[in-house]
């Protein structure tokens, strides 16, 4: 488990940065402390043996000693974030549904796929590609959602302004998600790859006003959807982060 | 334009708009305004440069004050007829200075800390005096940088930071946390003004993200930011502590417990170490568990070489694996019991020979000490003592108790011991009870005993021979009570221990060591041992000293010692027993025990003789002297004989002499004084129960005052000799069988009248009288007798009863005397005894007592006695043969 990140290559080439954390960090990686498998409770209540005769083997505790390089820590705060978030996303999607009433709450409801402006679902294709340039896919996305998540809110405000906590997290979100996008440029700059320049500015706000106007449940649904990619992305990004990060895919 | 001056009194005004906010007021100002017609617009006279003044400390301050030149045309004045005052004390005038004709100016150098209002005023002709302007000065200093700002991000709280302000600024600052992404800015957190180094952020935070922070401190003086910090808030996060689950323990091994608990929800997210303390219950600091051993994520952690059957508490705390972030609190507290061990330690064994009579035996106390509950391991359930004779069968004991007698030949016998808990028995403890004959030798040597440390240790030489074990014995020197020895057990190569005993100071302890070897104990060696022996230092000019706080019959040992300061040397011993009593004590206990008795006698003796009528009347209660009755005529046909107790005494009491009653009919009214003590006697025995007793009772009718034996004024009965005589009525008929003579017969007897016999059942049989007119004898009698005083017709039966209970039977005897004697001889009385009809006294008696009781019919009464004859008594309850005590 520990050596897949290194198994890791796109278009044959290693890069540099890569390079030099293997280096700095040992040839065997890193290796992620598991619970409950240090000391003498791996080992069940017939085998205890006192703990001078089987120190612990797990060396996170000297790993923590020396600091992580700044790539490695950053692709790993990132990936934390990302699954953070993807945890967040579920939540959120949970309330949102919960809010919406029928059909929203019923089992086997899906609604159509409509197209969101500026946001595709993540594609099974993208699987091919590097991850650097998963990663650009990824940031591209995280960008359009805030204003599709501030769009959503603010319906939401309309339709359930009651409900404190959805409309509280729809605007956390907002904010997470740009700090996701902000920490993923930030890896692929890191790495080398920026992403693509300037974006342009999102028409989705607009297109996704004007769709929600339509009535009560297209808004729903324009929520719905937006909340269902918004998992969709963080969980690719934590995906394709987990790539990269220390202790390989997760 | 004529301008019109008004003095407008304490107006109020924020000089300084830096401090609107500030509580602080300007609280008078008295200026002169010039009011302008037009409008009304109000013109100060003069103005203040600066306007508003905060200023540093140590600092120099200096303000101007400019007139305005129509003030100066109106009031005629000038800049130097400015002076300048702080509060109201004006400022010296060395530090004004006079710029021109319309300023002047005013110094302060190396301001202090003030906060004063500082007006400008002018003098005007007259020596009036006007304040024109003001302004408030306050003293401070700026902001210092805010030093260590650091952060904490509780779990599931917001971050709150917090900063060093530096040093006191006496001006309302301001200090505002700012922070942001890379991506965006938060919202200020302004610092609240009760806690100026730290605010808590509003929004939510997000882990992984890292976040600037900074602090920005303002005051009117400067304005300053801190470093800014950047950070994750994950590594600023303390987290919610882990919750104890479980304490268990193992029934393989008794040195374990394993620790359950469940984690923060973070764990998911980051990696946790921790941080586990342990303690038995009853010890006061805590064991660490190893670190290295909890720096990782886990759910459970087994803690070893603990002690068996042993309670142990834990707690615990967690925090980042890498040591980023704060350790969380310890949890709650959770306890559990290792599991039980077989005795860890054979217990200590000794023995004793208790004297016995039969011949070729003895009999062996075996005793031992319980184990301590570390050597114990688990709760002991019983003791198994073996003893073994020379080529013979063991004997098995199971015993409970710490003790075991056991009756042994005269032989050799081993003895071991062991102590059985849940899990096993302890080693064995083996003792040699050596033959009868045995001959112990081989004692140690050089037996010491001192005090030390509050404990007796006690310390030997070891003998030669190799030794399995000591065992110390002690008990208490004493004349009353039997040496009743404690003891301990110490190893063989121990040379010096303490008695563990409760020991008390000037005991005079016989501790007694002996050497057990494998065949047997050795020679024992004793000692006699003080813990702490009463020592007292007098000083050299004294040749006495008083010894206190002694026990009373004890005797005791002094020994005098005198020190130089090369040494001291001890003289000689002398006893002295201590008196069973103090000086004084024996005394102190007689006299007041006399005191009490003689007070307790003399309070006795009052008290009989305030209450001595009631004691006399249930001790020796009132009986009438019949001797000192009189009757005035016994029998028409003998001479009237009367009865005067003094004239007619016998005192051989066997008169028996037949009088017969002639009585005559009287129809006087009684005299007063007796109406009135028959009313008196009326109520009394209305209203109670008591009856008279005695037979020498008086009728209402009677002259003489009644003689009621209740009654506390009738003395005479009260003189009463113990021995009375009674008379004794002997007749033969009633009615038809009128007897011709009346016999009455004086008898002789002591016995005294009875409290039953003088009841109202005894008369209430007359209520039974099933009279054919209607109306019961006595109560005729009584109208016949206190006809001031009749009876109410409608009282009950038992009313009547009592109220002819309280008449004396002797009335009724008398009554009935008369009856008789009417019957015999006399008509009726006057007419107003005629009102009576006669009702057969028989039927009121009924047939129960048809046989005892006469009958008689109810005649007329009339007096009992003419004046000029003696008073007398009727006879009593007339039945056949004579008298019958009542």
């Amino acid at each position: 488990m520990s050596g897949a990140l290194f198994s890791l290559s796109w278009n044959g080439t290693e890069p540099a940065w890569l390079k030099n954390w293997r280096i700095q960090s040992g040839a065997s990686g890193f290796r992620k402390s598991e619970p409950g498998r240090s000391g003498q409770e791996a080992r069940g209540w017939g085998a205890l043996i006192p703990p001078l005769l089987f120190p612990p083997e797990d060396p996170q505790a000297d790993s923590s000693a020396s600091p992580l390089p700044h790539l490695e820590a950053k692709i790993q705060q990132t990936h934390s974030l990302a699954r953070l978030l993807t945890k967040y996303a579920e939540q959120l999607l949970q309330e949102y549904v919960q809010h919406q009433g029928d059909p929203f709450g019923l089992p086997g409801f899906s609604p159509p796929r409509l197209p969101v402006a500026d946001l595709s679902d993540p594609a099974p294709g993208h699987a091919g590609l590097p991850v650097p340039e998963r990663l650009r896919l990824d940031a591209a996305a995280l960008a359009a959602l805030p204003p599709l998540l501030d769009v959503v809110r603010r319906l939401q405000g309309e339709l359930n302004p009651r409900a404190l906590r959805l409309l509280r997290r729809l605007e956390d979100a907002a904010r997470q998600v740009r700090a996701l996008g902000a920490a993923v440029e930030a890896v692929l700059a890191a790495l080398g790859a920026e992403s693509r320049g300037p974006r342009p500015e999102p028409a989705a706000a607009a297109v996704a006003a004007s769709t929600a106007s339509a009535g009560v449940f297209p808004a729903k649904v324009l929520g719905f959807r937006v909340c269902g990619l918004y998992l969709e992305w963080v969980s690719r990004t934590e995906a394709d982060l987990g790539q990269l990060a220390p202790g390989g895919p997760a | 334009m004529p301008t019109q001056i008004l003095q407008i009194a304490f107006i109020q005004k924020y000089l300084c708009k830096m401090f609107t906010l500030q509580t602080w007021i300007v609280q008078a100002l008295f200026i002169f305004l010039t009011t302008e017609s037009i409008g009304e617009l109000i013109v100060p006279c003069a103005h203040i440069h600066p306007e508003s003044s905060v200023v540093q400390l140590g600092s120099n301050f200096t303000a101007v004050c400019v007139l305005k030149e129509k003030c100066m045309d109106d009031y005629h004045v000038t800049a130097n007829d400015i002076f300048w005052k702080t509060g109201r004390v004006p400022v010296p005038y060395e530090q004004y200075s006079v710029i021109n004709r319309t300023a002047s100016s005013v110094t302060f150098p190396n301001i202090t800390l003030i906060n004063a209002l500082l007006t400008c005023n002018i003098r005007m002709f007259g020596q009036i005096n006007r304040s024109v302007y003001g302004i408030r000065i306050i003293s401070g200093l700026p902001p210092e940088k805010p030093k260590n700002l650091s952060c904490i991000v509780n779990e599931g709280k917001k971050m709150m930071c917090q900063w060093d302000p530096g040093r006191e600024t006496y001006l309302e600052t301001n200090y505002t946390l700012k922070s942001e992404w890379a991506t965006e800015k938060f919202d200020d957190c302004k610092a609240k003004r009760d806690t100026p180094t730290s605010c808590t952020v509003d929004y939510p935070p997000v882990y992984f993200v890292n976040i600037e922070v900074w602090v920005e401190a303002e005051n009117a003086l400067g304005k300053v930011t801190s470093d800014h910090i950047n950070f994750d808030p994950v590594d600023k996060v303390k987290l919610n502590p882990p919750h104890i689950l479980s304490v268990n323990s193992s029934k393989e091994l008794s040195s374990i417990l394993k620790l359950t608990w469940t984690d923060s929800r973070f764990k998911s997210f980051i990696t946790l170490k921790y941080d586990i303390q342990y303690r038995t219950k009853d010890a006061s600091t805590w064991n660490q568990v190893p670190p290295e051993d909890t720096s990782s994520t886990r759910s459970s952690f087994t803690v070893q070489d603990l002690k068996p059957f042993t309670e142990y508490v834990f707690r615990i705390r967690c925090m980042k694996e890498d040591g980023k972030g704060y350790w969380s609190d310890w949890s709650e507290e959770a306890s559990g019991i290792t599991y039980e061990d077989r005795p860890s330690k054979a217990p200590n064994f000794w023995y004793k020979i208790e004297p016995s009579h039969a011949h070729g035996t003895r009999s062996i106390q075996l005793k031992w000490k319980t184990l301590p509950p570390f050597e114990a391991n688990g709760k002991i359930l019983d003791y198994e003592v073996t003893l073994t004779k020379w080529k013979s069968h063991s004997q098995n004991y199971t015993v409970k108790d710490t003790k075991l007698t056991v009756n042994l030949t005269n032989d050799r016998y081993v003895a071991t011991l062991t102590a059985r808990n849940l899990v096993g028995k302890s080693d064995a403890s083996v003792l040699t009870i050596p033959a009868w004959d045995f001959q112990a030798t081989h004692p140690i040597t050089d037996l010491k005993a001192f005090p030390k440390d509050n404990v007796l240790w006690v310390e030997w030489t070891a003998p030669n021979e190799s030794v399995n074990r000591y065992i110390l014995e002690w008990c208490v020197l004493s004349d009353k009570s039997p040496c009743i020895p404690d003891w301990q057990q110490e190893d063989g190569t121990v040379h010096r221990t303490y008695l563990r005993g409760n020991l008390v100071e000037s005991k005079c302890y016989l501790i007694t060591v002996t050497p057990v070897y494998d065949d047997g104990p050795g020679s024992p060696k004793h000692i006699k041992a003080y813990l702490k022996q009463a020592a007292v230092n007098v000083d050299s000019s004294h040749t006495e000293y008083t010894l206190s706080s002694l026990t009373s019959d004890t005797l005791y040992m002094v020994r005098m010692a005198a020190y130089t300061d090369e040494g001291g040397k001890d003289g000689p011993e002398f006893t002295f027993t201590t008196p069973k009593f103090a000086q004084g004590e024996i005394e102190a206990i007689v006299v007041p025990v006399c005191l009490a008795f003689l007070l307790t006698t003399l309070l006795g003796v009052l008290f009989c003789f305030n209450k001595r009528d009631l004691i006399k009347k249930h001790i020796w209660p009132n009986v009438p002297d019949p001797s000192k009755s009189h009757i005035a005529q016994w029998s028409p046909h003998t001479p009237p004989r009367h009865f005067n107790s003094k004239d007619q005494m016998y005192p051989d009491g066997n008169f028996t002499d037949v009088s017969v009653v002639e009585i005559e009919a009287n129809d006087k009214k009684p005299f007063p004084e007796d109406l009135k003590s028959l009313d008196l006697f009326k109520k009394e025995k209305v209203n109670t129960e008591g009856h008279s007793s005695g037979i020498g009772g008086s009728s209402c009718m009677s002259s003489s005052r009644p003689s009621i034996s209740s009654s506390d004024e009738n003395e005479s009965a009260q003189n009463t000799s113990s021995t009375v005589q009674y008379s004794t009525v002997v007749h033969s008929g009633y009615r038809h069988q009128v007897p011709s003579v009346q016999v009455f017969s004086r008898s002789e007897s002591t016995q005294p009248l009875l409290d039953s016999e003088e009841r109202p059942e005894d008369l209430q049989l007359v209520d039974n009288v099933d009279g054919s007119d209607g109306i019961l004898p006595r109560q005729r009698y009584f109208k016949q007798n206190c006809s001031q005083h009749e009876t109410s017709p409608d009282i009950s039966h038992f009313e009547r009863s009592q109220q002819v209970s309280s008449v004396n039977e002797e009335d009724f005897v008398r009554l009935k005397q008369q009856q008789i004697s009417d019957h015999i001889s006399q008509p009726y009385g006057s007419g107003k005894m005629k009102m009576f009809q006669e009702v057969p006294a028989v039927d009121a008696f009924g047939p129960g007592i048809e046989g005892q009781v006469e009958r008689f019919e109810t005649v007329g009464m009339e007096d009992a006695v003419d004046e000029g004859m003696p008073k007398s008594y009727l006879p009593q309850t007339v039945r056949r043969g004579g008298y019958m005590p009542q």
